[in-house]
């Protein structure tokens, strides 16, 4: 791999597409997250509580905030390998959902979620030195220039 | 309860992780990000049966996890799904013919054991 300054360019937008979808999850879930737990606790039969559940305008900016981050992570795939992305953008967002729990939604970190996070940060360290993208891929249409 | 929508969760990932990745790099890179150029490419792949697909796939797993969600701790619902990276890596090496060497099968390891302490 040569590092002229249009694969920079490229190395730039792939991880940039990275943090959107980790911040895009991370918010979403956040978001989505508090809204259900203002509505209710236990699993209900009843169909009008899910939709009374959907209708809070948590759970409202938590889906849009999901949707931006389903265009994100589908630019993303277009861009590297499934098994250089998840393992990066799905981590990190799994371990500051986990941070964002303890600092505001006031859920326990204990020390077993110290030692995780430290080995998902090796995890991500070993990915993150492989090059993106080891299959080929053409141009995106005309039109999305 | 809990551990049945796990599953579904970990399949419905899996399947529409793969999905969506076999779709995208059929459709290209895509390269620019101002809002024409979004709107085009969200057009395309309104006729790309397996962003379609993928999109369809990950929808019964957002499903699940709220239906999780309403049931279990955010730290007990996402963690539990961790199973999924390992499985995607697998497929993305031998259905997606990614180039997939010991960095990233220990990385992915490391990334899925790391998770899955999180539920503890």
């Amino acid at each position: 791999m040569s590092n002229g300054p249009q694969d920079r360019a490229a190395l730039f937008k792939t991880r940039a597409l990275i943090v959107a979808v980790i911040v895009g999850s991370v918010a979403g879930n956040a978001l989505l997250s508090r809204g259900l737990r203002q509505s209710n606790n236990e699993l209900s039969t009843s169909f009008s509580h899910y939709v009374y559940a959907l209708a809070n305008p948590w759970v409202i900016a938590g889906v849009l905030l999901l949707a931006a981050w389903m265009i994100a992570n589908l630019s993303l795939l277009s861009r590297a390998d499934l098994s250089y992305a998840l393992p990066v953008s799905g981590s990190v967002s799994y371990m500051l959902i986990a941070l964002v729990g303890h600092f505001f939604l006031d859920e326990p970190v204990s020390l077993w979620h110290w030692i995780g996070i430290a080995i998902i940060t090796a995890g991500v360290v070993l990915v993150i030195e492989t090059s993106p993208l080891t299959v080929a891929v053409h141009e995106a249409p005309e039109d999305e220039r | 309860m809990k551990w049945a929508l796990v599953l579904v969760i970990v399949a419905a990932n899996t399947v529409g992780d793969v999905l969506n990745t076999a779709g995208m790099k059929r459709h290209g890179e895509v390269e620019h990000f101002h809002p024409r150029a979004v709107a085009h490419m969200v057009l395309h792949l309104f006729r790309n049966p397996f962003v379609m697909g993928g999109i369809a796939a990950l929808t019964v797993s957002f499903a699940a996890t709220i239906l999780l969600l309403s049931i279990a701790n955010v730290s007990f619902a996402i963690p539990a799904t961790s199973a999924s990276f390992l499985f995607e890596v697998i497929l993305a090496k031998y259905l997606l013919k990614e180039d997939v060497r010991w960095k990233r099968w220990l990385g992915a390891t490391l990334v899925a054991g790391g998770v899955a302490l999180l539920s503890v």
